[in-house]
């Protein structure tokens, strides 16, 4: 997609989409809506709070115009921002749009004919859609965003040095790196949770669980590197595991790892929606991967010097063996 | 910590490990205490078999370098780094011993002497 275009599309036609799909069943339900609408449900969903509909398209349309807002601004901004700034501001943008809106349409069209607010009911078929639906919406919103040109990290320009291989040696790297943040938090997420069951309904105290369990998954990760590649193993277990193909890579830098510049900490992005990602447990060193098609990851380590030196000579080897196939996966 | 063979080597695959593991225990590259990676991976990363990476850990471990328990994992044990020397001084015992004509009973012999 041209850059005119991306900025066409997240600046003006996600927007009036957006808006559109809240302002539309508005406009044409607006006579057959009670005096109050149910604006509030609790979570066997009834209704238990209410609003005039004007108050009711202020609050919605307020969040609308924030979050779809902030879309324009990215789009038009002409400055360039860090590199994972525009898609991730989008992406909340787009979702927080796409919720307020679909939450005035489905109520609009869910109210309209009732005699009393009390009566309403949120039909769940509809609320699982719209969050699905806006999930998708902030992906896309990521995706267009993550096309704009941003501003260049330092250190990407530097020589890529490689280690000094004979065709019969062979080599493997591993290395751990532990935090101790995600382990607190997750502790202090699961004693809330734990609380939150002895009050509330089951699932949200097992959503609060599974969260606590993401969690411990960036407590530890072991990278390793060799001629397949470069590996990310979270958590204990050594599971999930994220693995960048050699294939990929075309070229692996050791660099300073600045949160903000990369989204903040834990998986921060997503190689394919974003076409950036990187695994932050703490500000320093780490590892940089340039993949063939533009795509950025980064994962923070000690001592990236020897990963990377292995890296880059296990890319110029496979070139040298291979001149075809490297031809193959640039284009 | 970084692996590194050579297939063309004389010294054998297992003997290269151990000697990567020892010198990273000396540098403290390796620190007490510390996981190895799993064999398996090490094996897979390399391209050599897994029973040969086994076999190294395995000699480190009666060396007294690794402790390797089962589900646990290998780690560097508690005092390894000190004991690498002591291993060094051995291992060129037994080698001069050797090219000087020795047997290996007269080495342990040797070394039996000294207890």
């Amino acid at each position: 997609m041209k850059e005119k275009t991306s900025r066409t599309v997240l600046g003006v036609v996600i927007p009036v989409a957006v808006a559109a799909t809240g302002l539309v069943p508005y406009r044409a339900y607006r006579s057959d809506l009670p005096d109050r609408i149910a604006s509030h449900f609790g979570v066997s969903g009834r209704a238990d709070g209410s609003m005039t509909p004007e108050v009711f398209l202020v609050v919605c349309g307020a969040m609308m115009a924030i979050g779809l807002g902030a879309c324009v601004t990215v789009a038009l901004a002409r400055r360039r921002f860090q590199p994972m700034v525009a898609p991730s501001v989008s992406a909340v943008g787009a979702f927080l749009g796409a919720v307020s809106a679909g939450i005035l349409a489905i109520t609009v069209i869910s109210q309209r004919g009732l005699d009393r607010w009390q009566d309403a009911t949120l039909p769940p078929w509809a609320v699982i859609a719209w969050i699905i639906g806006s999930v998708a919406l902030a992906g896309v919103a990521a995706w267009i965003a993550s096309s704009l040109p941003c501003r260049r990290q330092a250190g990407a320009d530097a020589a890529p040095p490689a280690m000094d291989l004979s065709p019969t040696e062979r080599v493997f790297w591993s290395a751990t790196l532990s935090a101790r943040w995600p382990l607190v938090l997750g502790l202090a997420i699961l004693l809330v949770g734990l609380a939150l069951l002895l009050i509330t309904e089951l699932w949200i105290g097992l959503v609060m669980l599974g969260i606590s369990i993401l969690m411990t998954f960036f407590g530890r990760i072991r990278v390793t590197a060799d001629r397949s590649g470069l590996s990310v193993r979270y958590g204990f277990l050594g599971w999930p595991r994220r693995s960048i193909s050699i294939r990929r890579i075309a070229v692996a830098r050791a660099v300073d790892i600045r949160p903000t510049e990369w989204g903040g900490w834990g998986y921060r992005g997503s190689l394919a929606i974003m076409r950036r990602a990187a695994v932050v447990l703490r500000a320093g060193p780490g590892i940089r991967l340039d993949l063939h098609d533009g795509r950025v990851f980064a994962v923070t380590i000690d001592d990236p010097e020897d990963p990377v030196l292995l890296l880059n000579a296990e890319i110029s080897r496979r070139a040298a063996l291979n001149p075809a196939s490297e031809r193959e996966s640039m284009s | 910590m970084l692996w590194k063979i050579d297939t063309q080597s004389p010294q054998p695959l297992h003997e290269q490990l151990a000697g990567q593991v020892r010198r990273a225990i000396a540098t403290r590259a390796l620190v007490e205490g510390e996981k190895l990676p799993p064999a398996r991976e090490v094996a897979r990363g390399l391209g050599v078999n897994m029973h040969t990476v086994l076999r190294a850990f395995q000699t480190l471990r009666d060396e007294g370098l690794l402790e390797v328990r089962r589900g646990r994992g290998t780690s560097v044990a508690a005092n390894a780094q000190p004991v690498t020397r002591h291993v060094e001084l051995a291992r060129s015992l037994v080698s001069q011993a050797r090219r000087a004509g020795l047997e290996d009973r007269e080495i342990l012999q040797l070394v039996e002497v000294q207890l």
